[in-house]
């Protein structure tokens, strides 16, 4: 009996291929999975013009927005390539650490912030359920253009929180030769 | 197997070497399913093993030679034979004398350094009595007075940031007299605002202030403003986000300084 | 065993291998789902539920002696003269504070709602319209005058929530007091 003879070839590569392509395999996982980062990645909420956006522990309203070559608030005057953006926030289910204090514009790649130089909507203590309406003015350089991304946030730190996120075409916006930044206050009347 | 009187490296594989013949044959019996022992070493004696296929001793002579052969390597020249290739590989990239510290630029004040994080241009050096809007209150009486630098600063990096008189790129800006001490106060120089965000891309007047001993500076003399530049990291493990760190001095601007007294 | 039975071997071999596994097979598809579920569930109710807990509830209408002092019963109103927008209301909680031994440190730290959302309101809100009380107070002040004190503070709520709870960090380890509301 000669059972134990030499088995055929294909026997005996086959676990070598087996092992080969379940290395080729694991390079194709290893391709596909997402980095670490990515598990705190912001989930983002996207706002249309004067309807509501809801994240975690804020809703944004954007109702508007402008470019002006000049701004003012009270006293204070100040020239430029500007962009005064209308909303109106709340907060949803708590109101501690709710105050809008991340407003970014990103413009081709580079990240623009709110405007500290006046008193706008930024930083502005968030009430539950009932909105709070401002400006906020993003100072940009002269040859801005293409579209921005206005992402609203109640944190800077935004690792897997909610950002609202409200898309702005710099070309086609209206341009005003002078605009107020207005502070924030109650969006209804009392 | 290895000449005599030499040596050989003590290899615990060799020992086993006669088994494993034997232990192979065993193993692909077990794998057909017929539930031979499993130990490495079991020999199971049945009739077709007396017929022992001439596979394993060839699988020995194969490892044997190797072993041998790598037998011969002289691990004791290792050592050498390293160093000789390091020497060699320095010897190609230039040798292994320091690199020549490189001269930093001079600069007159209105001339612009640019980085990339931020372009600055020194324009002015200004003695005051005192400078609150500034943030900068000197104490006459302590014999203090205000000197003020004013300085275009544009943001060349990605995001904006807030130039605080602590850190960030206040700090990228020393005055050689004071060494280098961070300044009292930044302010922007339009509105007066204190510690200002500096946009993108989007030019701003600073006004930088140090409170100094009222004799240190007179008017007319040179001062020298260092402005380093920094490395941009960005933190992997223990820290997120990006930072600038690692300061190297990159340009030496001589400014004269106006003194102004009581106001300009 | 011979070769031939050696090729016979395989088909009824695998038949065998199930008859064999079959216990543990069967325990491993009840356990694992119920493991699965069991963690599911802890960490569903772990998150839920509050990180804060307080150091005592106290009911509605009622009072709590601690500290060297007898705070409550808590009353919750509606501010009024508040000029706010439609939809939105001004309530005033006030906790009369009997002072039984000397001045107490004590703080409003939010007003709870305790069903459905379960929302949290901060202080400090501003309300015009309405100013606090001549001789109210907004935390126990350190020099007292008198025995009797009255902290009062004004929330800014939704019409449409509650019932709430008034949370109140009292003492000089800031424990937690939570005064039901009706």
């Amino acid at each position: 009996m000669t059972a134990a003879r030499r088995p055929p070839l294909l026997r005996r590569i086959a676990p070598w291929a087996l092992g080969l392509a379940c290395v080729v395999a694991a390079w194709f996982v290893a391709l596909a999975t997402p980095a670490d980062t990515v598990a705190w990645e912001p989930f983002p909420v996207e706002a249309r013009t004067g309807e509501p956006a809801a994240g975690r522990n804020l809703t944004v309203t954007v109702h508007d927005a402008v470019r002006a070559t000049s701004v003012f608030s009270g006293g204070w005057r100040a020239e430029g390539t500007w962009v005064v953006v209308d909303v109106a926030a709340e907060a949803v289910s708590s109101e501690r650490g709710a105050s809008l204090t991340s407003a970014q514009l990103i413009v081709d790649g580079r990240t623009y912030r709110a405007t500290e130089r006046a008193e706008t909507m930024l930083d502005e203590r968030l009430s539950i359920g009932i909105a709070r309406r401002g400006s906020l003015g993003f100072e940009l350089p002269a040859d801005a253009a293409g579209t921005a991304v206005l992402q609203l946030a109640l944190n800077p730190d935004t690792r897997a929180d909610s950002v609202i996120e409200y898309r702005i075409d710099l070309d086609a916006l209206p341009v005003a030769a002078e605009r107020e930044l207005v502070d924030a206050q109650w969006a209804e009347a009392p | 197997m290895s000449p005599p009187g030499r040596r050989r490296p003590r290899r615990s594989g060799s020992r086993r070497a006669p088994a494993r013949p034997v232990a192979a044959a065993a193993a692909r019996h077990s794998w057909r399913g017929v539930g031979a022992p499993r130990h490495p070493y079991a020999v199971v004696v049945t009739a077709p093993d007396l017929d022992s296929p001439p596979a394993p001793p060839a699988r020995a002579t194969r490892f044997a030679r190797l072993r041998a052969a790598t037998d011969r390597v002289p691990t004791r020249w290792f050592a050498g034979i390293g160093t000789a290739v390091f020497l060699a590989a320095t010897a190609a990239f230039g040798g292994l004398e320091a690199v020549a510290v490189a001269e930093v630029p001079r600069l007159a004040a209105g001339e612009q350094h640019v980085n990339d994080r931020v372009a600055l241009t020194v324009q002015r050096a200004v003695l005051l009595d005192t400078f609150p809007e500034a943030g900068a209150t000197a104490d006459p009486a302590q014999g203090e007075r205000v000197l003020a630098l004013l300085v275009d600063a544009e943001n060349r990096w990605d995001r904006a940031e807030m130039v605080q008189a602590g850190g960030g790129v206040a700090s990228t800006i020393g005055v050689e007299a004071l060494k280098s001490t961070p300044p009292t106060s930044v302010a922007r120089y339009d509105d007066a605002s204190r510690d200002p965000w500096l946009q993108p891309l989007v030019p701003v007047a600073l006004v930088l202030t140090w409170i100094v001993p009222g004799d240190l500076f007179t008017d007319g003399e040179e001062i020298e403003v260092v402005l380093s530049d920094q490395t941009l990291w960005s933190g992997s493990f223990v820290v997120d986000g990006d930072y600038w760190s690692d300061p190297r001095p990159a340009a030496v601007v001589t400014v004269p300084i106006e003194d102004r007294g009581d106001g300009s | 065993m011979s070769s031939r039975e050696v090729l016979a071997a395989p088909a009824s071999g695998r038949g065998r291998w199930w008859r064999r596994n079959g216990a543990a097979l069967l325990a491993l598809a009840l356990l694992l789902p119920a493991s699965v579920g069991v963690i599911g569930v802890q960490e569903w109710r772990t998150n839920n539920t509050e990180a804060v807990v307080p150091a005592d509830t106290i009911p509605a209408g009622e009072s709590i002696r601690t500290e060297g002092a007898l705070l409550g019963p808590v009353a919750v109103s509606d501010a009024p003269g508040a000029e706010l927008p439609p939809g939105a209301r001004a309530v005033v909680a006030t906790v009369p504070v009997a002072l039984e031994s000397g001045p107490i440190t004590c703080g409003v730290s939010a007003l709870r709602e305790t069903d459905g959302e379960r929302r949290r309101w901060n202080t400090g809100a501003s309300v015009t319209g309405w100013s606090a009380p001549r001789d109210s107070w907004t935390t126990c002040p350190s020099e007292p005058d008198g025995s009797d004190v009255v902290v009062s503070v004004v929330f800014v709520v939704p019409t449409g929530a509650g019932p709430f709870a008034l949370d109140l960090l009292v003492g000089p380890e800031s424990r937690l007091l939570r005064f039901e509301l009706d």
